[in-house]
């Protein structure tokens, strides 16, 4: 990991990026394989990628020493799938990588950066994302008796669905 | 050959429930994992079902000590959203508020740690003083907790009478600085159990991505207040306190600094009060379609919102990342090496929040 001279600052409020170092972040971030944008809103900077490469991801935060917050899932329309935003910050903005699932998976983070876990093993969870290469999606926040995936719309893992199809 | 201890996850060491599993060998701690999960209620699905304004009700309960972050960094998020500016004298309140959340949540951990370590006679000293800024929380918003202060688009409540407040923050300060700093830094029964216990190491922070008092206890000056400004504090000038020595004690003395810098912006910004309204919209606005990430520096650290709609009148995704979701891992590597006798105290250092982490 690079050296981070911002966290170094002296107590003052620090500066933001200069204009090159910000269009060099912009540039890396266009580097990324699959990447279109990015997008500017405010601050914040956002970026698709058609697919989702966990080493050049790594190697992007390792680069530009920039820290990874957490992921967002939304469950898509599409049966199944996810639709999962990768947050890192340069301390002075959320940055934004957006990937979705192919056949409800995707390559796991993890491996190349083992903090994004926790993240990854809740989305299991909630969203019944198979993150491929996950040394450990041991349930972290589901109950006994739920299966993955019971935050999605109409899940019928949860004991009280099950029930119910029972039921009828 | 090395065994099992476990903690939690109900146990009197630990506030909220979580399980820590240690392997020991004698009285060394090899190596520990941590279980969570023990409470959780999936506030971020239920909160795709409610209203944008029923969701600040719902989302105030995702915890119970730095209640109003979470509904002052979706308030704003949504403003982002529907392109609303909160005035001046909101955004001045709203700061004022965070602050005496700060405040009191640090007293809070600087109870129990006093506890955790058998000093109750500064836990005493420290819970007396607590009461103090829970008067004030009191008399501004109406509520000890879950203040209810946070609408889209501004503040609930006025101050009416700013320096009615200045003299308990005096009685605050002089409290602090004469009764708590010199009973966590210069008792001897303190220094024994903070110093040189339970080490983070910067590039231990780094790896773990920690946030808030834990990652500025180990020598990372980052803080949104500083990094990403928001509210008043460019204008109150807002100093970070940083530590480098990533023990137990470091974690102490940036909280206790947090707190005097705390008293010194609410007492600024209480005398500089701009007039003028609370809100900049009347009754429920429309929350066009649209999405915005918002960063606040909690009490705990950063809170991550992550909010998305699509013009109708619930969200539809509501993303909470707590800044304990992220520093209870690395109690793991704190733990690495410690003994056993100093767990309860190592892993209260992190202000592990479990009602946040499992939301």
């Amino acid at each position: 990991m690079t050296t981070r001279p911002d966290l170094a600052a002296p107590a003052s409020l620090a500066p933001d990026l200069s204009g090159a170092a910000l269009n060099a972040l912009i540039g890396a971030l266009a580097a990324l394989p699959g990447a279109s944008g990015p997008q500017r809103r405010g601050r914040a900077l956002s970026i698709a990628l058609d697919r989702f490469e966990p080493e050049a991801v790594a190697a992007l935060i390792g680069a530009q020493a920039l820290r990874f917050l957490t992921i967002t899932a939304t469950a898509r329309q599409a049966a199944g799938e996810t639709e999962l935003r990768y947050h890192l910050t340069d301390e002075h903005r959320v940055i934004t990588l957006r990937a979705a699932t192919r056949n409800a998976a995707i390559a796991a983070l993890t491996p190349c950066l083992p903090v994004a876990s926790w993240a990854e093993r809740e989305i299991h969870d909630l969203y019944a994302v198979n993150f491929l290469g996950h040394p450990d999606l041991a349930p972290l926040f589901r109950p006994p008796g739920f299966e993955p995936g019971f935050f999605r719309p109409g899940a019928s893992g949860t004991p009280a669905a099950r029930a119910a199809t029972l039921k009828a | 050959m090395p065994y099992t201890v476990p903690l939690g996850p109900y146990h009197p060491a630990l506030e909220e429930p979580f399980k820590i599993r240690t392997q020991v060998e004698g009285e060394r701690i090899v190596s520990a994992t941590i279980d969570v999960g023990f409470s959780f209620r999936g506030i971020e699905r239920i909160a795709q079902g409610r209203n944008w304004l029923d969701v600040i009700t719902l989302i105030e309960r995702v915890c119970g000590i730095c209640s109003n972050t979470h509904t002052m960094t979706f308030c704003m998020a949504v403003e982002k959203i529907a392109g609303v500016a909160a005035p001046p004298r909101a955004v001045y309140i709203r700061t004022i508020v965070a602050e005496l959340e700060r405040l009191h949540s640090h007293l809070l951990w600087a109870g129990l740690a006093a506890e955790d370590i058998g000093f109750h006679t500064l836990f005493m000293e420290v819970f007396d003083l607590r009461e103090l800024v829970m008067d004030m929380l009191e008399a501004i918003t109406g509520n000890r907790v879950n203040y209810g202060m946070n609408r889209i688009g501004g503040v609930r409540r006025d101050i009416l009478d700013p320096a009615s407040h200045l003299p308990a923050l005096a009685t605050l300060e002089k409290g602090l600085t004469q009764t708590i700093v010199p009973g966590f830094t210069q008792s001897r029964t303190a220094e024994r159990r903070l110093k040189g216990v339970g080490v983070l190491s910067r590039e231990e922070a780094l790896r773990w991505a920690v946030v808030g008092p834990v990652a500025r206890a180990s020598g990372l000056c980052i803080d949104v207040r500083k990094d990403e400004p928001y509210l008043a504090y460019v204008a109150l000038g807002f100093v970070p306190q940083v530590q480098e020595a990533g023990d137990v004690m470091a974690r102490v003395i940036v909280r206790v600094g947090e707190m005097i810098e705390a008293i010194r912006l609410i007492r600024l910004a209480l005398v500089s009060l701009p007039a003028g309204p609370l809100t900049a919209v009347e009754g429920a606005p429309a929350i066009p379609a649209g999405e915005a990430t918002m960063r606040t520096e909690a009490p705990r650290g950063e809170a991550f919102y992550d909010i998305q709609s699509d013009g109708g009148p619930k969200p539809v995704r509501v993303k909470i990342r707590t800044p304990s979701f992220v520093n209870i891992p690395a109690i793991e590597p704190m733990l690495k090496g410690a003994a056993l006798a100093d767990l309860a105290i190592i892993q209260a250092s992190a202000d592990p929040c479990i009602s946040c982490t499992d939301r």
